[in-house]
């Protein structure tokens, strides 16, 4: 009988306080009304053995306990997909660009490499980690907020399937995208393109900040980039559906992108910076500012490329050769 | 293995969702004469609805503070015991229920029939 009051103590514990007494009262009337009927089968009364037998079919004291308690969660059902988009957006957002920066501070900079490699990469895992939880965190604990005091009739009652967002085709490719593609590049090539052959990067007030003659050699890969890359934003305009050999050429494209941009940084020539109305110690600030800002971008660049590479690949091995006329008519 | 121990565990919490609708009625129809918790639960095992206890305390004091079920504590045989019955208002929801049952139950014969599985008694117990 011991066992069976140290078994209802440890079920009580769980229990909400209001309810314990009465639950308790009733369990042990169950189990006592068993081993009656166990007792009466075998004639004799249970030994200590057959009382731990008993109470071990009836199972863990918590799991007993947690049957008697009503289901609670966090965030419900109504709330949880528009919980666990956003989480997995804000993680995205912060995960991303933060191993792009270190990335690029690794392959740039010797210093930082020196102190952030091996076991130090570690400290910078953990410190990551450590404030992608606080981050999951705050998250968590807004939307457990927003279940307990939104009023969330607006998602049950006013709502209407015309104001539901249009259906996407995945196999088309928006023309105000591939325009703006293709003006950007034009604009941007151009003006790095005329950077290269001139290497000068501006000049005003006195300034003037250029870049070493080795930089010239690459004019020649980034022009081909750049009509690569019209090309395929125009053709993108003119024909607007992803097919499998637009996805690979766009893949290939970024690829080759990625490798321009690697070889950009690993031979990365710093900038120089001339003036004769600034200060000598102001001169080398600037040099080292628009050097270490133009390296990061480029690292950046390059990590960004090849991703993009890899996904449109991917997307590549994804797509159907030849898409069928229906999926285009959805989107219309 | 791995696959077969999946669709095991796919089953059981099949069953237990079609068995959660199947108890209430059962425990419902089962209290139309007054009796305690144990004596409940050994009724229903012995007409082949096995519920453990786990399943049916919580379950009657959710019928009961849904007004479908009243209790009172006596004493019996030198022991305080809770006896539950059906309430009024649990009669009339067992009525409801028992009416949506035979709704689903000609349904289902009927879908049963149509996809060429014949008629409820007819499908094997092992299938």
């Amino acid at each position: 009988m011991e066992l069976l009051e140290k078994y209802l103590q440890a079920v009580k514990f769980w229990l909400p306080s209001a309810q314990q007494n009465d639950i308790i009262a009733e369990l042990r009337d169950d189990i006592r009304s068993e081993a009656d009927e166990r007792e009466n089968a075998v004639g004799r009364g249970l030994n200590e053995g057959e009382w731990e037998m008993l109470l071990k079919q009836r199972g863990h004291p918590l799991l007993v306990a947690e049957k008697f308690l009503s289901p609670q969660s966090l965030i419900g059902p109504v709330l949880f997909p528009a919980y666990w988009f956003v989480l997995r957006l804000v993680l995205a957002c912060y995960f991303l660009p933060w191993i792009a920066v270190w990335i690029g501070l690794v392959t740039l900079n010797p210093e930082y490499r020196a102190r952030h490699l091996g076991s130090a990469a570690a400290g910078d895992a953990y410190f990551l980690i450590a404030h992608a939880l606080g981050t999951a965190a705050i998250v968590t604990m807004v939307f457990a907020i927003l279940d307990r005091v939104k009023d969330k009739k607006w998602l049950t009652d006013n709502w209407s399937p015309r104001k539901l967002p249009r259906v996407r085709d995945t196999h088309r490719i928006p023309r105000a995208g591939s325009a703006f593609e293709l003006i950007a590049n034009t604009i941007f090539g151009i003006w790095w393109l005329k950077i290269l052959w001139t290497l000068n990067i501006f000049e005003a007030d006195g300034i003037k900040v250029t870049i070493p003659s080795e930089w010239h050699r690459f004019f020649w890969p980034f022009l081909i980039l750049l009509l690569i890359n019209i090309s395929l934003s125009t053709w993108n305009f003119v024909r607007p559906y992803w097919t499998r050999e637009r996805r690979l050429a766009r893949a290939a494209s970024n690829l080759l992108a990625a490798v321009v941009l690697l070889l950009v940084t690993k031979h990365f020539a710093p900038v120089l910076a001339a003036g004769p109305t600034v200060m000598a110690r102001n001169v080398a600030a600037l040099s080292w500012t628009i050097t270490f800002s133009l390296a990061l971008s480029f690292a950046i660049a390059t990590v960004v490329c090849f991703t993009v590479a890899m996904v449109d690949a991917w997307r590549a091995f994804r797509t159907n050769p030849a898409p069928s006329r229906l999926n285009h008519s959805v989107a219309i | 293995m791995t696959h077969g121990i999946q669709s095991d565990s796919v089953l059981d919490n099949l069953r237990l969702e079609l068995r959660r609708g199947c108890l209430v009625v059962a425990v419902l129809a089962e209290l139309r004469t007054e009796q305690y918790g144990y004596t409940l639960r050994k009724a229903l095992t012995e007409r082949g609805v096995e519920i453990d206890e786990g399943t049916l305390y919580p379950l009657l004091r959710r019928l009961e503070t849904q007004g479908l079920l009243a209790s009172e504590w006596r004493e019996e045989d030198k022991r305080n015991k809770r006896f539950y019955r059906i309430s009024r208002e649990g009669k009339q929801v067992l009525k409801q229920l028992l009416v949506e049952w035979q709704t689903i139950s000609a349904s289902i014969e009927l879908i049963l029939q149509e996809s060429g599985y014949g008629t409820l008694r007819e499908v094997p117990a092992g299938s």
